[in-house]
Order: structure tokens, then sequence, then C-alpha cells
């Protein structure tokens, strides 16, 4: 039997995962090292939700890691081993709104997953033009008119 | 013997004189002309400073002396001088590269000399190796001069933590402005910039200059209103203005602003402004007098400065007096006095400027001309009502006679806002959390969007304006850019890559397809790049121009390149001195090589390259190829059948990976040392005598080859496990059996043809006498993935693999859906007898398209 350990949500909800699972996050990985996560580990700024989302894609990529290890023979000689199938899970993962994105980047942030931060950042804004990003992030602008002509006129490229 | 204490150099017209002074004040001198024979002269003024500095030998003591001092003595020489000092002998020949001043002058040198300069300058001063330049001084003029160029040098300089800028510029008719780069406005280093002739001064948003103390603008082009004024207000330590407008043509200033916060005393020499309109003056100058006299003509006026009685504003009808000084209300009176026409009197503060209390204010003995007779308006914009503010309304009032309106506007700092504000707060429910987020973050998730996103993000607020400037991975164009948006990107990139903020560039790719981008800005680009240490650089450039010249020559000495990709027109000329200590992957493709050697004298100065494309062009008239790196893995060449080479120099003792692409029919020679770490290979080969080639190659694991040569027998791959044999030729099938016959561990074998073989009909082939050693003991697998249309030969060749692989588990046959409806083809090769019984036959079908 694994060793476990326990992470504890902003709202004070205890989440029980294997040792394995969470050294997927190189912050928890330092704690345990450091012998520093007996009592469950205090997680203030990650909510339940978030967590849960967080743990199951740890969980996922343990075991794709352990799946590729097992079949480390089909490399071809260049090493080659694209998991289409984890790619895929990957995608699917991310489909969720976008406050939960932004929970599970800023969480992915703080737990130093680089995997999960990565494509958290990526689906941030993939296909979007600047009036979507505006509009989705509720960014407002604080140019004056001439302003912002001026920054358009800089930067005219972007703004065909 | 005589120690030296002093040398001097000066230049006489043709000729060149060396003073040399000794301690004890002996003076010798020594004149040098005329100038084609430097190399003597300089020999000769070796020997004199040996006189006075050490002994009278004829040793060449002075190549000893530590660079140091050399680089000082040779400072003490025109840079011309400094720079042919570079064939004495091989330890002066960079020397001269190591000056921290430099100065080039094209005014008195007539136009061939000044091409040459021109091209010097070019190549050489990406290489420069002074760590700082303190000055660089340019004369400019001549019909041959492009703005790209100079702008270009300018960037180089500034590269070198510059001090000094000078720039004299004549243009030539038709006048070709010079603009200068963005990065000189964020100079940290530039303490002293002098610009004179015609430049045109574009001043991005972002500016910055510390260290700037001397700042001297002659006969320059301001390109907006407010740029002279953008430019002083980001001079914090300005201490010597000299300003001297252009006043004739169309190009007359007629509106002037000044702000300069520095309380130092300085001097301005400005011209005087006969065609001011109006101008905008917020400065803290004790003397201003010059200041003032010559701005007296305009109409209108905005004024936060000291000013002294004397001065006579004929023509000033409007006047705004920033009051935030305790001596604001005298100065207004004198401003009052000097304005007799006046009709409009603002008083207010001007942005930042916090308002103290004022003095106490004398009653002027005569009241001014212009409230008798001229004045209709007063406003006054921050009124708080203190008793020196009353009393200058009361006394206005009270003397104006022409007087319509009076305005005064105050704050009303006692209304209750505080519930209005609440109500105000809760409208923005919606909360901007993606601005909150930290630099790196944003960076972050602005590097998974397209570079052309990630820069209109600059809209969105000011917290995202210069975020964008922090990507390290750029990518600019794309195959079908329309000409339009090229040249919006030209004028993007000059603008904005000279001041990316992003210490190092990881990855910096360019594709340009059309005339718009020039070779300059190219290579201005590169140089960028170069300078923010790039890792990778790739650009693919369709040219039609004839000067396909692009590439800096720093970037031959870029310490920090890794990749470099290079594809289309773009010509590879290598300077002397080149090295790329950690380039491990070059991609050239379709690229021009300068002569022969260039490739050899590039690979030569890559230690550790482990991946190298070379594809020539069509039209390429290389000869030999010679590829002689020791670190190399992975090697494709591509040789199109046009070109008529010679043959291949190749010492690889580390390669893993070989492809050949060789169209070329003739006969040509292969100079191959073995490669004994050799995994896979890939040929495609044309030429007649294969031998050579094969033998190097023998310890392949993985082999795809198609050869109009016939493979010789008796070579043995001991360690070829995968096989793959393109079937295209009509001796195809007697080929692969000889391969058969060397290969006897093969696992895998693959027939099909490669991308863009036509496949011909096969001649019949020659059973084998003895069935190859690997069909009995090792064949696993046969594929058969080109076009198989059951020919006879085709059929004969499964047939006769079915029956004799002993251990073949998997035979797979893949053919169009055309061939299909020959279904007895299918079943003759099902029913045919195999020798390995637990083998199994496949087959599939892929649609035509």
């Amino acid at each position: 039997m694994s060793k476990k350990i326990i992470f504890e949500s902003s709202e004070g909800e205890s989440f029980e995962v294997d040792e394995a699972v969470a050294l997927e996050c190189q912050t928890i990985k330092n704690m345990i090292e450091d012998d520093c996560t007996d009592g469950g580990i205090p997680l203030a700024n990650v909510n339940s939700a978030t967590l849960t989302k967080v743990i199951d894609y740890c969980k996922k990529h343990v075991e794709a890691a352990a799946a590729a290890e097992a079949n480390a023979g089909d490399k071809d000689i260049y090493g080659a081993n694209k998991d289409i199938e984890l790619k895929t899970w990957d995608e699917e993962f991310v489909k969720v709104d976008q406050p939960l994105l932004f929970d599970l980047m800023l969480a992915a942030n703080f737990l130093i997953i680089p995997g999960l931060l990565d494509l958290t950042c990526k689906t941030m804004m993939r296909g979007k033009t600047v009036l979507q990003i505006r509009e989705i992030f509720h960014i407002k602008k604080d140019y004056t008119d001439a302003e912002e002509a001026e920054v358009r006129k800089e930067n005219a490229w972007a703004f065909e | 013997m005589y120690r030296l204490a002093q040398l001097y150099f000066s230049t006489q017209g043709e000729s060149h004189l060396v003073k040399l002074k000794s301690e004890n004040n002996h003076l010798f001198s020594l004149s040098l002309h005329p100038p084609s024979s430097l190399g003597y002269q300089l020999l000769k003024l070796q020997r004199w400073y040996i006189i006075g500095f050490v002994s009278f030998s004829d040793m060449d003591r002075i190549s000893g002396l530590s660079d140091e001092l050399l680089v000082k003595i040779l400072l003490l020489v025109p840079t011309k001088v400094a720079v042919s000092t570079s064939i004495l002998s091989k330890r002066w020949e960079c020397l001269w590269m190591w000056l921290p001043k430099l100065k080039y002058d094209f005014r008195g040198c007539p136009e061939p000399e000044g091409k040459r300069l021109l091209l010097f300058l070019d190549r050489n001063l990406p290489l420069h190796r002074a760590p700082v330049i303190e000055s660089f001084r340019l004369e400019l003029y001549g019909s041959y001069l492009t703005p790209e160029n100079v702008k270009m040098w300018v960037v180089i300089a500034l590269s070198h933590c510059l001090r000094e800028l000078d720039i004299l510029y004549e243009s030539y008719p038709p006048s070709k402005p010079i603009v200068l780069p963005s990065n000189l406005f964020t100079c940290k280093s530039l303490s002293v910039l002098k610009l004179d002739g015609d430049i045109i001064l574009d001043v991005p948003r972002m500016v910055s200059l510390p260290s700037l103390k001397t700042l001297q603008l002659q006969s320059v082009t301001y390109s907006k209103d407010e740029t002279l004024q953008r430019l002083l207000y980001n001079c914090p330590v300005l201490e010597d203005l000299m300003l001297h407008l252009r006043d004739y043509g169309d190009t007359m200033q007629k509106y002037f602003k000044l702000v300069d916060d520095n309380d130092k005393s300085h001097y301005c020499l400005i011209e005087h402004m006969p065609n001011l309109i109006e101008a905008h003056l917020d400065v803290s100058l004790t003397h201003i007098k010059s200041l003032i006299g010559s701005i007296t003509s305009v109409k209108r006026l905005t004024i936060c400065s000291r000013f002294d009685e004397g001065f006579v504003f004929n023509r000033l009808e409007h006047l705004k007096v920033c009051i935030c000084n305790d001596h604001s209300s005298n100065q207004l009176f004198r401003l009052l006095k000097s304005s007799s026409i006046l009709q409009e009197l603002n008083l207010f503060s001007m942005e930042d400027h916090e308002p103290q209390g004022m003095d106490d204010w004398n009653e002027p003995s005569t009241v001014p001309e212009c409230l008798l007779s001229s004045l209709q308006t007063l406003s006054w914009s921050t009124y708080t009502g203190e008793p020196q503010e009353r009393d200058i309304v009361v006394y206005i009032l009270k003397h104006a006679l022409h007087l319509k309106t009076a305005r005064i506007k105050s704050y009303e700092s006692a209304v209750p806002k505080f519930d209005m504000l609440k109500e105000f707060v809760c409208i923005h429910v919606k909360m901007d959390r993606i601005s909150g987020l930290s630099d790196e973050l944003l960076v972050k998730i602005l590097l998974f969007v397209p570079t052309k996103v990630a820069v209109s993000t600059s809209i969105l607020s000011k917290r995202w304006e210069y975020l964008w400037m922090w990507l390290p991975r750029l990518e600019y164009g794309h195959k079908d850019c329309s000409e339009p948006e090229s040249k919006r990107l030209q004028c993007f990139l000059d603008r904005n890559l000279p001041l990316h903020r992003a210490p190092v560039i990881e990855s910096f790719h360019l594709e340009l397809d059309n005339s718009v981008f020039k070779p300059e800005n190219i290579k201005m680009c590169v140089v960028n790049a170069v300078y923010h240490s790039v890792r990778e650089l790739e650009i693919v450039y369709e040219s039609y121009s004839a000067k396909p010249n692009i590439l800096p020559s720093n970037l031959y000495t870029c310490i920090s390149l890794v990749i470099l990709k290079l594809d289309g027109e773009i010509l590879l000329d290598v300077p002397r001195m080149v090295s790329l200590p950690s380039l491990k992957t070059m991609k050239l493709q379709k690229v021009r090589y300068f002569n022969e050697e260039i490739l050899q004298q590039l690979l030569s100065s890559c230690p550790v390259l482990e991946d190298l494309v070379v594809d020539l062009d069509e039209e390429d008239t290389t000869r030999k190829l010679t590829v002689v790196v020791p670190s190399l893995q992975s090697l494709s060449l591509v040789i199109p059948w046009s070109n008529d080479i010679y043959g291949f120099v190749m010492d690889t003792p580390a390669l893993k990976y070989f492809k050949l692409v060789d169209d070329n029919q003739k006969s040509h020679y292969c100079l191959i040392e073995h490669m004994p770490n050799l995994i896979e290979a890939h040929l495609d080969i044309a030429f007649p005598d294969i031998k050579s080639l094969i033998g190097s190659i023998t310890s392949v694991k993985r082999l795809s080859i198609c050869s109009w040569a016939m493979f010789d027998e008796g070579f043995v791959f001991n360690q070829l496990e995968h096989l793959k044999v393109c079937i295209c030729k009509d001796h195809s099938s007697n080929q692969l059996f000889r391969l058969l016959k060397s290969s006897s561990i093969l696992q895998e074998l693959n027939l099909f043809s490669m991308e863009h073989h036509e496949p011909e009909a096969m001649d019949d082939w020659n059973e084998p006498s003895t069935v190859p050693e690997c069909l009995l003991s090792s064949l696993q697998t046969l594929s058969w993935s080109g076009e198989y249309i059951g020919e006879p030969q085709e059929r004969d060749i499964v047939v006769y693999i079915l029956k004799h692989a002993l251990h073949l588990k998997t035979a797979t046959i893949k053919s169009y859906e055309s061939a299909v409806p020959k279904f007895d083809m299918l079943q003759e090769l099902a029913l045919s007898s195999r020798a390995s019984a637990a083998c199994q036959l496949m087959f599939e079908c892929a649609s035509e398209d």
C-alpha cells in the first residue's frame, strides 16, 4: 500500500491521494522531501472544485507515465512515442468554463505542475481575437482615445 | 634615449602629421604621406614610436605591447589609419576592432572610396569587439548611402553601450532622410547625442534616456508636434541642450513645446524662429533669455517658467500661464506688460504641477497696455480663493476695459460624494482577474497565441501595452502575406524589434515572400535578434531583388545560436572570423553560397554541430561538397539533377543518420570516411559508382534505398534489421535480392515507392540459386506498400518470399482500389505455399486520392 497524502481545500474539505500522484506537484514534492506533510497540506488558495480537477489531472498523468514505461520497448530509435490518447484526454480535461480554467491555471502555477500550467495557459486565449479577449476577461480600457490611436498606429501590423 | 610623454597626431590635407614629445620636452615630428602607402608609413611611425618610447632599436617592440596599450595608441590616429594597421601582421589584424571611439567620414572622400567604406561598415561593424563604444561619429554624404545602412550602424553602435552619438548628414538630392532606430530612445548609456541634418526624429511611446546630458539637434525634422516634448520630458539629467530649428521651406516650425524639469543651469542655443505660432514652455531654467528671445513671434503661448522683462510679444493673442509657483503672480504681470495685443488670458495649473502658495504681489505702477486695449476673456481653471488669487482677479476686473467674460472655475470639495461613488463601484461587478496576474504568467499565456494576436493585446489597457515585448518566441509573416500587410509588418518590425524587452529571444521566425522587405530590413531584424541572444533563427525568404544578402556578419559569431534554418535566396557570405560555438542544428535549403569554400568554412566553425541539412538550389553551381564535422550525428544532402556536382568529401565519424538524395546521373567521386556509428541511411541516388558510398554505410540497422546503379555483391550489412527498397526501377527486383543476400539478420522488409518516383515495369528476375540467409533465419515481416498491381514480376517476388521465409509472421500487401478487382491475383497469393505456418497474409486497400 503506497503512502497517502492529504490535501485540504480552501473550504476545509480533505482529499486523500497517493503519494505518487501528489509528487506531480513540484511544490508538494519539495514538502514531502522536507518531510513536512504530516497532518495534511492546507491549500488556502485552491477551492474544492479546482482541487478535484487538479487531482484528476495528476492521477491520469501518473497512470499514463506508468503505462508508457511498460511499453517502452515499442519506441523507435528516436524515442518518439506520441501518446495521442493522453493528448485527447488533456483536450477534454480543459473544456471547462472560464472561471474554473482560471482557477486551474492559478493552482497549477502555485503547485508547480508544468504540464497543467502549459495546458491551461494554452487554452486561455487560444483562437481568440483581441476583442473577444477584452470581452471574456472584462479588461477595461484605460487609454484615452488619442492614446489608443497612437498604440494602434505603433503596432499597426497587428490590427489589420 | 628619450621617454615618450605625449604623442600628437593630426591630419593636414593629404598627409598625416605625427608629433612625439618626450619627457624632457624634446619634440620629434614626422609627416606621413601620401595615404596610399599607409602600411609602410605606419611602420615608419612604429619606429619613431619606439625611438621615443624606449630605444633606438629596429626591433619590433611595439607588437609585444599589451592589447590595451596598443588600442590606446590606435585611438590617437584617425579610425581609417587604425583600421589599416590590420595588414601589419596577424597580431594587428583585429586590434582595431577594440577601438572604443569610431569616426567615419563619408564627406571627405570621393564616391568609390565612400562605397568601399559602406561595404566595410556593413561587414565589420557587426563584428566590432569593444564592449563599450564611447563615441560613434558619422559624417555622411553620398547618393549610394541608404537610410537603412545608417540605421543598422546606429543599432550596432547602440548595442555596445554607446555613450556618444554624433551624426552629421547632408542628404544628397533627392532627399533621403534618415530615420533613427527606435532603441536609440531607450538607450541607458547614451550621454551625448548630436544630430545635424536630414534626420527624422520619430520618438516611440516608450522613451527613456536616463544618462543623456547633452543634446544637440540641428536642422532635424520632428515626426510629430509632440516629438521634441516627449523626448525632453524623458531626459531627467539633461544639462546641455541646443536646438537649431529648421526655418525654411515647408518644414517651417510653427509649434514649439519644451518641457525641462532640470533646474541646473544649461545653455540653450536656439536660433530665432520667425514663423513660430504656438509655444509651450515648461522649464525650470534660470537663464532663459535665449529661449524666450527666440519665440517672441508666437500667437499662442503656454508657459510655466521664469520670465525676464524686456521682451515684446507683439503678436501674442492667447496666453496661458501656469500659476504653480510662488513667483507666478509677478511673472504674470511681466508677461502682461510684454503682450500689448493680448485677447485671452487663462490661468491654470499644468498637469502634474502642484500649486504652491503664491507670494504677495506688487501691484504694477502702470496698468499693462493689453488690459486697457485688448483683453476680452479671462478664465481661471483652478481657483482656490486664496487672497493672492483674489487680488489678481480683482485687479484685472478693475482695469480691463474691454473684458467680455471672466470665468472662474473651482472645486466643490464640500459636496458629499460618498453615496454616489458607492453606486458607481457597484456597476463593475464583472472583475478583470486576468490583468492582476503576474507579468510572467501573462507572457506565458501570450506565448500560446500567434505573435500577431499577442501584439494586438497591447490595446487592451496600459497594463498590456508592453507585455508582448517580453515574448521570448516570435513568429512573423507567412507565405501568403499580401503586399500591404508586408509593408505594415516591415514598419512594425523596424520600430518595435529594437525595443524588444525579453533579454533572450528563444526563437525568431520570419517568413517573407515578396519584395517589400529590402535586404537591409531583414538584416536589421537579424541584428536585433542576435543582440537578444537568439537561440533559434529561421528565415524563409523568397526575394525578387538582385541583392539577397540579408544576413549580418555578426550572425556568424553568435554565441547563443543553437538552431539556424535558412530557406530561400539567402546569400551565405562568411567573414574571416566565424564562430558558432553552440550551433547544433543547421538547415540550409536553396540558399546561395558566396563561393565554393563558404559551406566548408562555416562547418569548420561549428564544433558541436549535430544535425545538418544541405538542400542545393537548382541553379546552384557548387561542384564539391565537403562535410568534415566530427560531432555530426545527422546529415541530409539533397542535390538536384541540374547540379553537375563533381563529388563529395565526407568525414563524419559520429554520424547516426545519413540521407542522400542525389539526382545527378553523371559520375562523381565519393570520398566518404567510414561511419561506424551509422544507424539509419536513406539513399536516393542516380550516379553510377556507388561502391565507396555503400562501403561506408554497412553498419546501418535501417536502410531505405533507391539507386540507379546496381548494388555490388560482396558487401555485408551485418546489423541491418529494417530494409526499405524502392521498386521504381526496372532492375529493382534483382537489386532487392542482392540486398537480401547481404543482410543476414534482416527482420523487416518493405517494398515501396519513394516520393515522386514513378514506378517502371520491373525486369524479369533470376531466381537466386541459393535462398538468402535472412529468409531462412530472421525475416519476420514483409510489407508491400508501394502500389502492388499484381504484375507477374511482383507476384513472383512475393511468392518466392512466402515460400522460403521460415519465420515470417506477417505479410501485408497494399494496393489501390482500382487494382483490387483482380481478385484472382489476390487469391493466387493467398493460396501460394508458405514456409512459415504462422504467417498471416493481409491485404490493404487504399483509395486512390
